[in-house]
């Protein structure tokens, strides 16, 4: 059991680089495994072609994150202690 | 069909609730609070479908065990979660949460087999009340307004469930609970369900669930996240499926729970905000009303039990040997709780929908029901909160709470062996019914022709997933939690109390400002009159006959003096005996 968390902690600091390399080449394996794999009928029209899925997860996600965080976020924030602050 | 051989759930918890204080000694009676969760286990398991416990009462016939496919398949996953919750608690020296948690467990399953609506009235309001002690015992001032809050707001929608079903008594005569078509659905039934939706979550009425769970007991957590919302989509599924209105508000509240958990900080409240989203999946579904997307929602149901406790036991975990859950006071913690980060994992891949795990099973079949049904807009917004769960849940929570710092020297308290055993059953089930969705379908209320595992949904799934994963890497530096708390729509429940409260109180300090005047002027006099009067009558007549009875009255009230403590929670707790006694006097009568 003991020796999980070191491992852990040493591979995710010694080896980021890799990692980093190794989610990108899923990410290209993917796509590159829709180009021969397709849906047998299109439950949405638009997943008929390459790389909708990808898109559609990647687009979805950055607006997400951009528009709740810069924008709603600072508008509906207040003190942690809100309402026990009497 | 009356049959005797069901032996209901609820009574074994009652039963223990009930045995629990009077059991002398340190710990020793922990070994004894699995054994009401095994016997529910076998009780569920062996049962036939049919009707058990008929009560007369009040010229009425009360159910208590109705049993068929739909209560059954709840009732299963409500009693191996009550077991994996009882373990998880089992380091727990403190009876009161035991009890606590017990009766809200047998309130679940009341509700889960109650055939009429008075009995589900009676069983939900005791979960309402046993899940706020839940809150309570966190035993600080924050937990103690928090809990007071989440009564407050079940109290709430009790009365709008307990005004639906005596305008319903009144328009049809019995309190018997069946299914409700669209096309004739009255006043009443709108009651009813509104009252539902208020367990559920349903937004605008859910913002008590964010409130209070992060502001629970640790173990407590994990019972009340399984528990509320899951009996309210049961009955909901019971009564309403089919609704059109339901198919909108579940799609609204997938996505709005995902939105604000992309911005919260402390990781019960983004677990909390996710079972607002996960609920919203099963209304949906339930709302869609097809054979496959009910069975969806019921699927979904399951398999969020198990997945959304082990990820509050992750969290609880967290929050225990930390002594917080906020995400800007954590990080970098992987290295000294490997387990608990590979354990919460498994409930965040499962929530997400990663293939394999049990979640992905569920998922699917409720969004693919929709799409099936014609509904592609609800199968497209249900993908996006897909797309958020994983942003959050699976990516963000643990990446902040396990990575991001390089180093965390936060003093961490050992944690118990009984919460890693916990997680480790529920992973495991995550797991095995991911694997073999069999499991699964054969609880399911419709037959199943679904087939989870083809080339195309696997590649949908794992692309949506890591390219979502993208969208993290690209803006991990825009996404870093901030502490703050994030307004929602309790703000608008605290203008109407407030405006309520002026509105009552303002007339009627008013006119008692008055009165007082007039009784000072006319009043007293009378009274006066009268008292002399009575004091001869008293002082002649009654003190011989009286004083002997006297002591007796003062002995009474020397026991009600230390019951009358003052505080709301001391009156709950013994109301709640009182209705328990009442309602078994009636039950064995």
């Amino acid at each position: 059991m003991s020796f999980l968390g070191p491992w852990l902690d040493n591979t995710r600091k010694q080896h980021i680089k890799l990692w980093t390399t190794v989610f990108f080449l899923i990410l290209a394996v993917l796509v590159g495994i829709n180009y021969f794999v397709r849906p047998h009928h299109a439950e949405y029209h638009f997943d008929k072609y390459l790389g909708f899925w990808p898109l559609f997860g990647l687009v979805v996600a950055l607006l997400m994150i951009i528009v709740m965080k810069k924008i709603v976020f600072p508008l509906i924030t207040g003190p942690e202690d809100t309402y026990d602050s009497k | 069909m009356t049959a005797n051989s069901f032996y209901h759930p609820s009574l074994f918890f009652i039963a223990a609730a009930l045995i629990l204080p009077f059991l002398k000694g340190e710990s020793w009676w922990r070994w004894l609070t699995p054994i009401p969760a095994i016997a529910a286990i076998i009780s569920v398991i062996t049962v036939k479908s049919g009707m058990y416990g008929e009560i007369h009462y009040l010229h009425q016939t009360l159910l208590m065990g109705r049993v068929d496919t739909l209560s059954k398949v709840f009732a299963h996953v409500f009693a191996i979660q009550a077991l994996i919750g009882i373990i998880y608690a089992f380091h727990v020296k403190e009876k009161a949460h035991h009890v606590a948690s017990m009766l809200y467990v047998a309130g679940s399953f009341g509700c889960t087999f109650a055939g009429d609506f008075l009995t589900l009235f009676i069983f939900w309001e005791l979960m309402a009340v046993a899940s706020t002690f839940l809150v309570w015992l966190r035993k600080n001032p924050i937990s103690t307004r928090a809990g007071f809050r989440y009564l407050l707001f079940h109290m709430f929608g009790g009365l709008f469930l307990l005004g639906g079903l005596l305008l319903r008594f009144n328009a049809v005569g019995d309190f018997s609970f069946a299914h409700v078509m669209q096309a004739d659905v009255q006043l009443y039934d709108w009651l009813i369900m509104i009252g539902f939706c208020v367990n559920a979550a349903a937004i605008p009425l859910h913002a008590w669930l964010p409130d209070a769970y992060p502001e629970a007991t640790v173990p407590g957590a994990v019972f009340m996240c399984a528990f509320t919302t899951k009996t309210a989509v049961y009955v909901l599924a019971r009564g309403f499926a089919g609704f059109d209105i339901l198919a909108i508000a579940g799609t609204a509240m997938a996505v709005y729970g995902v939105l604000y958990a992309c911005i919260e900080n402390d990781c019960r409240r983004i677990l909390s905000y996710h079972i607002i989203s996960q609920v919203g999946y099963m209304v949906a579904g339930i709302g869609v009303g097809t054979a496959m997307t009910v069975n969806g929602a019921v699927a979904h149901a399951y398999a969020h039990i198990l997945y959304k406790g082990l990820l509050f036991m992750g969290a609880g975990c967290l929050l225990y040997a930390a002594g917080t859950s906020k995400l800007t006071e954590l990080g970098g913690l992987v290295g000294r709780l490997p387990w608990v980060m590979i354990l919460y994992m498994v409930g965040a891949v499962s929530i997400s929908g990663m293939p394999f795990f049990n979640g992905f099973v569920s998922k699917n079949m409720t969004i693919l029901g929709a799409v099936e049904a014609h509904r592609l807009a609800i199968g497209v917004l249900l993908e996006v909160a897909a797309v958020g769960t994983f942003l959050s849940v699976g990516i963000k929570l643990p990446y902040f709470a396990f990575f991001a710092k390089s180093e965390n020297n936060i003093e961490l308290k050992p944690i118990p062996i009984n919460m890693y055993i916990a997680m480790g059953i529920a992973a495991g089930l995550c797991l095995a019914q991911g694997l073999f969705p069999n499991m699964l379908y054969h609880l399911l209320p419709n037959p199943v022709h679904f087939e989870p595992y083809t080339g195309w949904t696997l590649l949908q799934a794992f692309m949506l997933l890591s390219f979502t994963g993208l969208g993290f890497y690209i803006l991990r530096k825009v996404i870093v939690p901030h502490a703050g708390r994030n307004f929602d729509f309790d703000v608008i429940y605290r203008l109407i109390g407030r405006a309520f409260i002026n509105l009552v109180c303002k007339p009627i300090a008013f006119f008692d400002g008055h009165w007082t005047e007039v009784y000072r002027t006319g009043g007293m006099r009378g009274l006066m009159g009268a008292a002399a009067g009575a004091r001869w009558f008293d002082v002649k007549g009654i003190d011989t006959v009286v004083d002997g009875s006297a002591y007796t009255v003062r002995g009474i009230g020397r026991i009600s003096a230390k019951l009358q403590t003052g505080k709301l929670q001391d009156y709950l707790a013994w109301a709640s005996v009182a209705a328990l006694v009442i309602y078994a006097v009636v039950w064995w009568k």
